[in-house]
């Protein structure tokens, strides 16, 4: 297994954490933004919105980091990680798309402005999202210790990364106390890894 | 089965139209957005995030068009709509995330902006649609359906606002593999039509407010 990635992406992390977790071993390819090879062929080739993280595997390629957590988890993680039965896959599924709307460009993207990774966009528009994606995950870590099915799955670790580097964005991770009792919990889970 | 929904809710009628296609029965249950009821305590309870569509079965709630979707697919469509498989998920997901992404802050923002006053930069979200047509048109240029050469999941997610992308100010004609697919979508049976601006006879006779 390849994983497309760069050291810096908070996308390419989280399926670096899945597979860390999950010992599966693999091959690093850093892809290198600065030169914009993300954006050029052949590595639009493999990913036309030229973007990490990209997976490729047994001669397959999947893009984005929701559908390389589902491949890793299918092929990796039996059904404890992302199971199939219509109630517990919806019920991660959930929260999966939590990461990629509020937190995404919310979380994601003020830090990108604040950074100055990101040169357009509308600091106080992603500010908000980013309050309501950290406010819907405090109502649910205040009464549970995972985002789904009481245990870690990728609902989990879909959300970390942009959850826990959520200060760099200027958001108050001390207004969330059970967000902040959650990140945590999830450093403590063996196999994690450290995003740089 | 119990589905709330707002009729011009594009992320409504994802869920509407899956069940049409696998023909579940459902009770339909709207939702005033011109009131705020979608942010009603009774409301929020279902949903924390106060936004339709929401799916009620068995004396549980889900939330969010994605995850509706695969609830639908895994209990109703066996192994055909969202396949248990992981290449074949992957694949199935791929698109999921791209509904979620290009097109969700790109052309559906951007007929939000034109049409129902939400604040954002036009251009930024037309770009980032364009962005979601350019990796669809030439998905669908090569293949007929955008995952595993059959219907699934991944065209339902992606169909509503890229059919209303004219709605958003982008117009389709530059896509003919996108026009192609939108055409073999509306002739798959079971197909119900998703909402449009267009004041249907119907519509305009119920009085519905856009």
């Amino acid at each position: 297994m390849k994983l497309y990635m760069t050291e810096g992406s908070g996308n390419a992390y989280k399926v670096r954490l899945l597979l860390s977790m999950l010992d599966v071993p693999y091959e690093k390819a850093i892809v290198d933004f600065k030169s914009g090879e993300h954006k050029k062929e052949p590595f639009l080739k493999l990913n036309p919105r030229g973007q990490v993280p990209v997976v490729e595997d047994g001669g397959r390629t999947f893009w984005g980091s929701t559908a390389c957590l589902a491949y890793v988890a299918r092929k990796h993680g039996g059904e404890k990680w992302l199971p199939t039965e219509p109630t517990a896959m919806a019920e991660v599924m959930q929260w999966l798309e939590v990461a990629q709307n509020e937190l995404h460009y919310g979380l994601q993207w003020a830090r990108g402005v604040v950074t100055k990774i990101r040169a357009v966009g509308n600091l106080e528009e992603y500010s908000q999202y980013g309050r309501n994606g950290l406010a819907l995950l405090e109502g649910r870590l205040a009464k549970n210790e995972w985002l789904a099915l009481g245990r870690p799955t990728i609902a989990d670790v879909a959300c970390y990364p942009y959850v826990s580097v959520a200060p760099e964005g200027n958001f108050r991770l001390e207004d969330y106390p059970a967000v902040m009792a959650w990140v945590k919990r999830f450093g403590a889970l063996p196999g994690w890894v450290k995003r740089v | 089965m119990k589905l709330y929904v707002s009729a011009r809710s594009g992320n409504s009628y994802k869920p509407r139209l899956l069940l049409a296609l696998l023909n579940v029965p459902y009770e339909s249950v709207e939702i005033d957005l011109a009131k705020r009821e979608q942010k009603q305590p009774r409301f929020v309870a279902l949903n924390p995030r106060g936004q339709v569509p929401v799916l009620e079965d068995e004396g549980a709630a889900y939330w969010d068009s994605t995850a509706i979707l695969v609830y639908i697919a895994r209990k109703h469509g066996g192994e055909q709509w969202l396949p248990a498989d992981p290449a074949e998920m992957a694949q199935v997901m791929q698109w999921m995330a791209l509904a979620q992404n290009e097109i969700h802050y790109g052309l559906q923002f951007a007929r939000a902006i034109i049409h129902f006053s939400r604040p954002g930069s036009l251009e930024e979200c037309q770009a980032h649609g364009r962005t979601a047509l350019r990796v669809l048109d030439e998905r669908l240029g090569r293949d007929a359906w955008l995952a595993l050469g059959r219907a699934t999941v991944a065209d339902i997610a992606c169909f509503p606002y890229v059919a209303l992308a004219p709605e958003g100010g982008i117009p389709l004609d530059p896509y003919p593999g996108v026009l192609q697919w939108i055409g073999r979508i509306k002739a798959l049976p079971g197909y119900v039509p998703p909402p449009s601006l267009k004041p249907s006879g119907a519509r305009a006779r119920a009085g519905v407010q856009h």
